[in-house]
């Protein structure tokens, strides 16, 4: 009996953090895209999806929870969406503002990995150090008859949500 | 015998009880035993009274000086008492000074960084009349705009005349852009905005302490 609650408990504490040999612990986000902002006229799809069906392109921005008092390494991030005809525009975008407002930093990494064929589209971003007082989302412009379905992100923000 | 042993692991836990509540009693702290002896007369209740609040008001800043972790002793404790500084905090008018500074540091790096940069005119050209293009079309009542580009580093400056233009603009401006690898919006508080543009593919300069040359 001890041992099962034992068990319980770890298997509680290791999802979603995981830590690697160095006991660095690694964050792992999976998070459908119908949670993602997105300009009003599109919609949720086949419950974790969310689609455009209004004739022009939407944009949808997906936001990456990440330490904001010092910086993060976002070891991979990714998003899903199924391709089509139309290559979707998906970019990396990280916002650092100062503490008075009176300026900011915007950075576009360049995405490591790309695929838009057999239906689907992936992109993925690798190994961004992020500074401190930043803001991380992937943003894409979805063009009509598209869908999102998921973005992933895997850091070293312990945090958990 | 069950009954003989639960017995007997009763009458062990009583025992330790009784001696551990007599030892507590027994060993009051030799200041509070002090205070608690029935006074005899004015001046040594006053005397007394001296003594508890040097004793109160040494703990108090023992307890400000030393790290909760830490247990001190009573002479780091008068130590501490004499020679303690004040801890300083940074107001949110001088932090915020502070950043102004570095912000206008900043852009003077990155104006510093752009006119040393040799043009690149097979792509400085064409990139000008693109952001020129982006900056008309979607902030049309935006009229004052100076834009030019050299090898690496555009910067783009902006005089904002109607009321909440330069917010819309550095709210919207970011979607705008075509494909470039990092831009730094600056506002000095005047109507004014400066943005410098990183060419796609080329790394952002960095400001660092040693890159500021009046320090």
């Amino acid at each position: 009996m001890k041992k099962l609650l034992a068990t319980l408990a770890l298997s509680l504490i290791a999802v979603p953090l995981t830590a690697n040999a160095a006991g660095e612990q690694r964050y792992n986000l999976s998070m459908p895209a119908s949670t993602c902002h997105h300009t009003g006229a599109m919609q949720p799809y086949a419950a974790t999806g969310i689609g455009n069906w209004t004739g022009v392109p939407q944009v949808v921005s997906c936001p990456i929870p990440t330490e904001t008092d010092a910086t993060t390494t976002l070891y991979n991030t990714s998003i899903t969406t199924n391709a089509g005809v139309s290559v979707i525009d998906c970019t990396l975008r990280v916002v650092q503002t100062s503490l008075n407002g009176q300026s900011a930093w915007v950075f576009w990494p360049n995405a490591t990995a790309q695929n838009w064929q057999s239906g689907f589209g992936y992109a993925a971003w690798q190994n961004i150090t992020l500074p401190a007082s930043s803001a991380t989302a992937i943003t894409c412009t979805v063009p009509n008859n598209q869908t999102v379905w998921h973005y992933n992100a895997r850091s070293n923000w312990t945090q958990q949500i | 015998m069950r009954t003989f042993w639960i017995s007997v692991i009763f009458l062990g836990l009583g025992g330790l009880s009784v001696v551990a509540w007599s030892r507590l009693r027994g060993t009051q702290p030799s200041a509070v035993a002090e205070f608690a002896a029935p006074s005899e007369n004015e001046d040594d209740l006053r005397a007394r009274l001296a003594r508890l609040e040097h004793l109160a008001g040494r703990s108090v800043a023992a307890a400000i000086s030393q790290p909760s972790n830490e247990k001190p002793s009573d002479k780091d404790a008068v130590e501490n008492e004499t020679h303690a500084e004040p801890t300083t905090v940074k107001s949110i008018e001088d932090q915020q000074q502070e950043q102004a500074e570095r912000n206008r540091k900043e852009t003077e790096f990155l104006n510093e960084n752009f006119a040393k940069q040799a043009d690149d005119p097979a792509w400085s050209r064409g990139f000008e009349t693109t952001l020129q293009d982006k900056i008309s079309k979607a902030f049309p009542s935006t009229n004052d705009v100076q834009v030019e580009c050299r090898s690496s580093l555009c910067r783009v400056a902006i005089h904002h005349v109607e009321e909440g233009g330069q917010a819309a603009f550095l709210r919207d401006f970011p979607n705008h852009v075509p494909k470039i690898a990092a831009m730094r919006l600056n506002t000095d508080g005047t109507g004014q905005t400066t943005v410098h543009i990183v060419r796609d593919g080329y790394p952002p300069p960095t400001f660092t302490a040693e890159s500021d040359t009046s320090l």
